[in-house]
């Protein structure tokens, strides 16, 4: 936990990179003290959330996949396999990548065109990116598997 | 009897004027391998180009500047000028069977001419670079026995299959002015990524199937990309 004493004395791309750890969206562009209020914000939310998520029916997780606009849980949880019984975990992450960035997100069972527009600001994704899956070119509706690496391609540099 | 190897730069500005130093030094002490080079642009070198670009002299031919320092420095690589910008209609002089040819062009105009073109070869190394202002990317496209190892230029990227930039030869006097700023860390983030895959590939014969390298110099990160030939 993070006190606002101990992230005002951070630089601005180090609270973007916690803010980024904690899959707080929308922070790569914003000042300081926007993204401190974030970070406070969502310590506030984070036990909340972890109860909730413990306490969640494999129903209510299988409604939560219809479209991503945000990840809504703590970096370092796990969610309740949808498919198991009460109480089972499952390790849901995948490499994203675009250019030379590349994070890990909780984002299996979603498809690519779920976590696109998300990725667009997390990422600076552009909408146009062909996605690759595992090396291979995917289709926006594949249903992303635990493990999977994403790429969105970024386009060529162009000058020299 | 020396093995004889043919090394292509095409562009001579940002990255290609970086590029040639420590390619052209690292091969001109490798022994019982003679090279050629073609130094290949058909741009001058211009006061505006100082803060940025590796040259010696002001209102010079690129090419030809750039043959008179190498050949200073790198007496036993043999260098040849050509001050012309690539073409469909003079590639075929300048590129041929086993080159290894560097593309540090600022347009996918002329990377796409010259993906199309090398696709008709049997064997041949095309090592691609290019940036934005602070950003960019590597490519590594290998043929052999008439076969992609790795993909093409385009194969991943439709933005140069369908270009929409023009060849400088096709551009405005203002447009060949308002050229987009680059950062001179991006070129040379670029061209050391360039000559470290050359490295890989003529010393180990091997990529480890590496296609495609991203880089940042604001994150100070590069990042290898392995894809599958189409």
């Amino acid at each position: 936990m993070y006190t606002h004493e101990t992230l005002n004395e951070m630089t601005v791309p180090e609270l973007r990179q916690i803010a980024l750890s904690m899959n707080i969206a929308g922070m790569s562009k914003k000042r300081k003290d926007v993204v401190i209020d974030a970070i406070l914000a969502k310590q506030g939310q984070s036990s909340s959330e972890v109860t909730a998520n413990v306490e969640a029916s494999a129903d209510e997780e299988k409604a939560k996949k219809s479209k991503l606009t945000g990840v809504e849980f703590n970096a370092v949880s796990k969610i309740t396999n949808p498919t198991g019984k009460y109480g089972d975990k499952a390790e849901t992450w995948c490499r994203i990548s675009s250019g030379a960035t590349s994070q890990q997100f909780d984002v299996a069972g979603y498809t690519i065109a779920d976590v696109m527009d998300f990725m667009k600001e997390v990422l600076n994704v552009e909408k146009t990116s062909d996605p690759i899956v595992n090396g291979e070119k995917a289709k926006y509706d594949y249903v992303i598997q635990a493990g999977d690496n994403i790429e969105f391609i970024k386009p060529a540099g162009r000058k020299g | 009897m020396n093995k004889e190897i043919n090394v292509t730069v095409i562009g001579l500005g940002g990255i290609g004027s970086y590029l040639c130093d420590p390619l052209f030094r690292y091969l001109n002490f490798k022994e019982d391998i003679n090279i050629k080079a073609n130094l290949i642009d058909g741009d001058q070198y211009e006061s505006k180009n100082l803060a940025r670009q590796n040259f010696v002299n002001v209102d010079s031919f690129k090419s030809r500047d750039k043959k008179v320092e190498l050949e200073r420095k790198f007496p036993f690589v043999k260098f040849e000028n050509i001050t012309e910008y690539i073409n469909s209609d003079n590639i075929s002089n300048y590129i041929g069977e086993n080159d290894y040819v560097f593309i540090c062009v600022d347009n996918h105009k002329t990377r796409k001419i010259i993906n199309d073109y090398v696709k008709q070869l049997s064997d041949i190394v095309v090592i691609s670079g290019g940036n934005d202002y602070s950003d960019g990317n590597v490519q590594i496209y290998i043929r052999k026995n008439g076969m992609d190892i790795l993909p093409s230029l385009t194969d991943y990227h439709p933005e140069i299959l369908n270009h929409e930039d023009q060849t400088p030869e096709e551009m405005s006097c203002e447009e060949l002015h308002n050229s987009e700023p680059q950062l001179i860390f991006a070129n040379l983030f670029a061209s050391t990524l360039m000559v470290s895959s050359f490295f890989n590939i003529f010393e180990n014969s091997s990529i480890n199937n590496i296609s495609e390298i991203y880089f940042d110099v604001i994150q100070l990160a590069a990042s290898p990309k392995i894809r599958k030939v189409k």
